[in-house]
């Protein structure tokens, strides 16, 4: 991944971006529950052209005994990246990079799920990469909240997340693989829009302390945009008859 | 009477807030967050005036885990001197666990009667229906009622069904070999 051949221009003339977004206009998503038949909760969720697709078991008896708490269920992440979901081929085994990313997942995701209510029992996230084109880790957090809320799971309320770039000197929301590489900074956020929690932070590169902040607040706008689209989502397979 | 209708028979997602903590508690489906009582699963919002709370009636099928009381399907897998593990794979209200929970039977629970040997009660392979005890795993269970026990038995020599033979005795219609159980009255109908 990365550093191959020459910097692409990606700010053009007109201030649009290499593939004509303006600076803080989303990729193309799409929002999908339920599209696993065995798992307890299911989604898909396609950012331009990152797919992924995160399944939900549980609350159930936990395969590792040593893991269990007396008091809560323990939630168990895994983030993977399909073997073909990168130009290179992706060893399959769970890479340095895959295993950070899970516990960072889990860590942005636990503060929501009540997992108080079920001692002694797993809720196990399985979130699959199948085609990686930047920001997967934030595909990953807002597709696994909705296959949780899918699976019927109590939480407080749903993920969004979105990543922040500094691309050329100028900020702009929901970087894609071409702006993550050439870029100068990569902040991957989540928040929780109903609390008004953030839950993921993550700065790769430099801002200034303006950029920081002004970067924040682009992030919180797209992830409220984000939060709007699951919310519909689920409304539309569960609650269709009302309104 | 205006407000109580904007609260009820609402569809909520989690997060959705559903009013403030002076006007109704939070009751099961939902939880309160600085004042705010709040969703916690896909649902459509209730009331219930008299403990003055609100829940959330789940869209989902509940619960997903076996709750006390709730008698439940499962196959004995390892018999020792004084407990034995069942894997429970269902409950009789039809809800389907997904890779089963394990339950423990105690010596005690087995019979109202005195056990001398938990292998006189039930063997490896059983298919037993049990009440559960407690609310989390490792769920207790009991069989110590009449409906509660065996309900499907395997010849320990040949394997094939075996059939009721007076109370808690069953054959081999194969090879006439007796056994000892406790049955449960429903004994061949799983």
């Amino acid at each position: 991944m990365g550093g191959k051949g020459e910097k692409p221009k990606l700010i053009l003339e007109d201030g649009r971006r290499h593939d004509g977004r303006a600076f803080d206009e989303l990729r193309k998503i799409k929002m999908q529950v339920g599209v696993l038949k065995n798992a307890n909760g299911s989604a898909y969720v396609e950012f331009g052209k990152t797919r992924v697709v995160a399944a939900v078991y549980g609350p159930r008896e936990p395969t590792l005994r040593h893991v269990v708490s007396p008091y809560r269920a323990v939630l168990r992440c895994r983030y993977h990246m399909a073997p073909f979901s990168t130009d290179d081929r992706k060893s399959p085994a769970p890479s340095r990079r895959e295993i950070e990313l899970s516990k960072v997942i889990r860590e942005s995701l636990e503060p929501v799920v009540m997992t108080e209510l079920y001692p002694r029992t797993s809720i196990d996230v399985f979130m699959e990469v199948i085609s990686a084109d930047g920001g997967t880790r934030t595909t990953s957090i807002t597709a696994a909240s909705l296959a949780l809320a899918d699976a019927g799971i109590p939480m407080k309320d749903l993920v969004a997340a979105v990543a922040v770039g500094k691309v050329d000197g100028v900020l702009v929301l929901d970087i894609d693989q071409v702006e993550d590489n050439w870029g100068e900074a990569d902040m991957p956020v989540a928040a929780t829009p109903a609390l008004d929690e953030i839950t993921l932070l993550q700065l790769n590169g430099t801002l200034t302390k303006d950029e920081f902040r002004e970067g924040l607040e682009l992030a919180l706008k797209g992830i409220k945009e984000i939060y709007r689209m699951q919310k519909e989502t689920l409304k539309s397979k569960y609650l269709q008859v009302e309104e | 009477m205006e407000r109580l209708k904007e609260i009820i028979n609402r569809g909520v997602l989690p997060g959705d807030d559903i009013c403030i903590i002076e006007e109704f508690m939070p009751g099961i489906g939902s939880f309160s967050k600085n004042g705010v009582v709040r969703a916690a699963w896909i649902g459509v919002t209730a009331a219930d005036l008299n403990t003055r709370t609100v829940h959330v009636k789940p869209v989902h099928k509940f619960p997903q885990l076996p709750e006390r009381n709730s008698v439940v399907i499962g196959v004995v897998v390892l018999v020792k001197d004084e407990y034995a593990v069942i894997k429970i794979f269902e409950d009789l209200k039809g809800n389907r666990y997904l890779n089963g929970f394990t339950g423990v039977l105690h010596i005690s629970q087995a019979s109202d009667t005195h056990v001398k040997d938990l292998y006189e009660v039930i063997r490896v392979g059983d298919v037993v229906k049990a009440k559960v005890l407690n609310n989390n795993p490792p769920y207790n269970i009991t069989i110590r009622e009449p409906k509660l026990g065996v309900v499907l038995a395997f010849c320990g020599n040949c394997g094939s069904v075996l059939r009721k033979a007076g109370s808690n005795m069953l054959k081999c219609p194969k090879c006439g070999r007796m056994e000892k159980r406790k049955l449960s009255l429903d004994y061949g109908r799983v």
